[in-house]
């Protein structure tokens, strides 16, 4: 009986404990519970504060290294970045040409060679329209090209342009133009611009002397006027015009008289003085339009284009007075000399350049037999006098010996 | 009583001007810039002279030392503000002091920081009491203002902040989070004071005296490489019991595991009520696991109720787990080798060791070895009751910041 009653006692007491564990698990999981109710609410404690120092910390420290790797790469990128610029700004400064990038804003960039080609400063060309830059007459050609340009048309290799610098003076350039991206959406145009003022001052030189040894080509060098070859061919040119035209064309030889004994007296030099002499009487007494050669030594052609033959033995007749009463000085003496002249004209007196002149040769030498210091008109078709007119002009060039007889002292006479 | 934080760069910020007060640079000190040293002098006066004499630098920017509470604080008050007369000096007391000399419990060890190395603004809250997250803010404000006249355009990244507050305010928590959140990214390092008995009076010292109730704060702009460190050798078990009732103030938690809380602790570790004490607290600590890392929550006493204070806060449903103890040396070693590897060697350790660390070392019988390893690593600081970081408290863990060489530009 005891131990049942013993038994019981200790089941009791076994029940009670147990209940007192259930209760006080319940109690466990009861603040377990309540906790995590708790922690997404209200005021935090103490220690909620202490934890969610802890957590927002990590996150903290996570995105701080996440931020801190994206700084050091865009560092990376920007040092990369600026290592590139300052190379490329480098390259562009050392350029012996001149650089600029432009947009519609103006000038975005342009390197030492550029600003000094147009005489600015860099900071004051970044102020400047590019236009101010170009004279006003190739403003509207430089505008044309940008625009070109710009549309990414295709670009004629360069424009040469004058710029103008800032102290109004011109510089010739040459330009090479080239669409860049800048940006998203905008383009910008890199100008290449090349001084080329010195090479085309050259250039107008070379012309120049080329043009003077066009002109050397057709001259006389000694008397100025044009030589043989120039009026043939142009003697040419103007009877086919004259033909066309139903013009006349006159021409007139004139040659000086006794000229040899004048290179037998006085020498080559007082020769040379009285060919000069005549021969810018001559061209004083010449139209533009009138084409003055020397012939032969002392002999000269003057081709009247448009002139009538009558005219142009008046013309003769001036010129042969015009030589007789000029007095030229060579040292201490003074020459008069005098000149005979025959006149032909188109196409009375020849049908071609040859025998327009035949037929004036023609006539000089009837002037010349018939006294000289005179003036004659071919009266006659040229082939009938052709022969004979040679042979008087191989006596008076002095090339038989019988010629020094024919020196007159009336036309060659000397003064102390 | 509110934040102490009127100006005194006057006082501090004309090291470099050379004034005529000063010693001349001595010709031996080629790099001053940071000296640690440890005092076993008995008398205070002696100790403070023997501290000065190994800290001296003729442009000392800042001396930090720590002092065990068995010292008359007047005298060394007195006789810290006579040899450390123009120099900026903080401090607080300590359970031990912690120097080239290793772990002592009776010393006074300190650091110096050249004008080179460091720019310091430091400041005191008192009245920790009736404390407000305000005046908190206010001098973090004030100590950087400071920093920036004294040092212009000082990069954040050069910031570091150390603290030194009342271990017996239990207002760690609330301050160091104030601290932490007025500073930013600013790292802040610290720890409670302490004292040689576990319920005397604990001081910080902050303009030329001590303290109650109070925290210090420095803000300081270093030249040299630097970067804190928290390393605990605890880990958790799977072992695990939940705080079920805990009083209003926070701290002393009344039940464990729905059982009066030492029966529960008790309990969790298979040991009786009555083995509980200081010692047992100390090698049988628990620990709490958040976002899978183990936090140390030290136990400060065993109540006459069955309550236990806890040195940190607590609340209802919190789960602490039995920790396992890793080993202490190998730990330190480890701590030290990412110091290295971080900035090379230190120049200098300023630590904070949680108390409950070196009794352990103590029952280990690991004094000499750890010692050695302080003394190698330049290491200086004091035996703390709980440690802050990261605008955390923590328990039983060591923490600080190491200083390497001059950081090159």
């Amino acid at each position: 009986m005891s131990s049942t009653r013993e038994h019981e006692v200790g089941a009791s007491a076994g029940a009670e404990s147990l209940r007192t564990e259930v209760a006080r698990l319940n109690r466990v999981v009861q603040v377990l519970m309540d906790r995590s109710e708790r922690v997404t609410g209200e005021a935090l404690s103490e220690y909620g504060q202490f934890q969610r120092r802890i957590v927002l910390g990590e996150i903290v420290r996570q995105r701080t290294e996440e931020l801190h790797m994206a700084l050091s790469e865009n560092e990376t990128i920007t040092r990369r970045l600026k290592v590139s610029e300052a190379r490329f700004r480098g390259l562009a400064e050392q350029s012996l040409v001149g650089i600029a990038v432009v947009d519609e804003s103006g000038f975005l960039y342009v390197n030492g060679h550029f600003s000094d080609t147009l005489g600015y400063s860099q900071s004051e060309l970044a102020a400047l329209p590019p236009l101010h830059t170009v004279a006003d007459t190739d403003r509207r050609l430089f505008a044309d090209h940008l625009r070109t340009c710009q549309k990414g048309e295709p670009q004629e290799a360069l424009l040469a342009y004058e710029g103008c610098k800032k102290d109004g003076s011109s510089v010739d350039l040459e330009l090479s133009s080239s669409r860049m991206a800048t940006g998203d959406d905008e383009t910008g145009l890199i100008l290449v611009v090349k001084d080329v003022t010195a090479r085309k001052q050259a250039e107008r030189k070379v012309k120049a002397l080329n043009d003077r040894l066009a002109e050397l080509a057709v001259r006389d060098p000694l008397t100025g006027l044009y030589n043989r070859r120039f009026m043939e061919a142009s003697l040419e040119r103007e009877i086919v015009a004259a033909a066309r035209n139903g013009t006349p064309l006159s021409v007139v030889i004139g040659d000086i008289d006794h000229f040899k004994s004048v290179n037998d007296t006085h020498g080559h030099q007082a020769g040379d003085e009285v060919l000069q002499t005549v021969s810018s009487l001559f061209r004083e007494l010449c139209r533009k339009s009138d084409i003055a050669c020397r012939y032969g030594g002392e002999e000269f052609l003057i081709v009247f284009p448009g002139m009538p033959v009558g005219l142009a033995a008046d013309w003769a007749e001036r010129a042969r007075q015009s030589v007789s009463e000029t007095e030229i000085v060579v040292g201490s003496s003074e020459l008069h000399i005098t000149a005979s002249f025959g006149v032909a004209g188109f196409p009375a007196q020849g049908k071609t350049w040859q025998e327009v002149i035949g037929a004036a040769d023609a006539a000089l030498y009837s002037a010349k037999s018939g006294g000289r210091d005179q003036v004659r008109r071919a009266p006659f078709p040229i082939s009938v006098c052709e022969d004979t007119s040679r042979q008087a002009k191989v006596q008076e060039s002095g090339r038989t010996s019988s010629d020094s007889g024919l020196l007159s002292a009336s036309a060659c006479e000397m003064k102390a | 009583m509110g934040a102490t934080i009127e100006p005194r760069v006057q006082i501090y910020r004309h090291a470099n001007a050379g004034s005529a007060w000063r010693a001349p640079v001595p010709a031996t000190t080629a790099s001053p810039s940071v000296r640690v040293a440890q005092s076993r002098a008995e008398d205070p006066v002696a100790a403070v002279r023997d501290l000065h004499r190994q800290l001296y630098q003729a442009y000392a920017e800042l001396v930090i030392f720590f002092c065990c509470g068995d010292y008359d604080l007047e005298a060394v008050a007195a006789e810290m503000n006579s040899c450390f007369a123009g120099t900026q000096v903080i401090g607080c007391t300590g359970a031990a002091g912690i120097g080239p000399l290793g772990y002592v419990d009776r010393s006074l060890s300190g650091i110096s920081f050249g004008s080179q190395a460091l720019t310091a603004a430091s400041g005191r809250i008192g009245g920790l009491a009736d404390f407000d997250p305000d005046e908190a803010e206010a001098l973090v404000t004030v100590l950087r203002e400071r920093l920036e006249m004294t040092k212009p355009g000082v990069s954040e990244r050069d910031l570091l902040a150390f603290q030194m507050i009342d271990g017996l305010s239990a207002g760690e928590e609330p301050v160091t989070r104030a601290f932490q959140s007025a500073l930013g990214t600013i790292p802040l390092v610290g720890g409670s004071a302490g004292d040689s008995g576990p319920f005397g009076p604990t001081y910080v010292f902050e303009k030329g005296r001590f303290h109650e109730d109070s925290a210090v704060l420095l803000v300081a702009a270093s030249s040299l490489e630097f970067t804190s460190f928290c390393t605990h050798h605890l880990s958790g078990s799977d072992c695990r019991a939940v705080v079920t009732a805990v009083a209003s103030c926070g701290r002393r938690v009344l039940e464990i595991d729905g059982l009066l809380a030492a029966d529960g602790y008790a309990h969790l570790f298979g040991a009786q009520t009555a083995d509980l004490g200081p010692q047992f607290f100390v090698s049988h600590p628990v620990v709490v696991r958040i976002n899978g890392v183990d936090y140390a929550r030290g136990v400060g006493s065993v109540n006459v109720d069955g309550s236990l204070t806890f040195q940190c806060a607590m609340e209802e449903g919190v789960v602490l787990r039995c920790a396992i103890e890793n080993d202490l040396v190998t730990d330190f070693v480890g701590s030290f080798g990412n110091l290295r590897h971080a900035i090379g060697r230190p120049s200098a350790v300023l630590m904070c060791d949680c108390v409950e660390r070196s009794t352990e070392i103590a029952r280990l019988g690991l004094e000499e070895r750890v010692s050695d390893m302080l003394r190698h690593q330049n290491a200086v600081g004091f035996s703390t009751h709980g440690a802050q970081v990261g605008g955390i408290h923590v328990n039983q863990a060591l923490l600080g910041v190491a200083f390497g060489r001059r950081r090159s530009r």
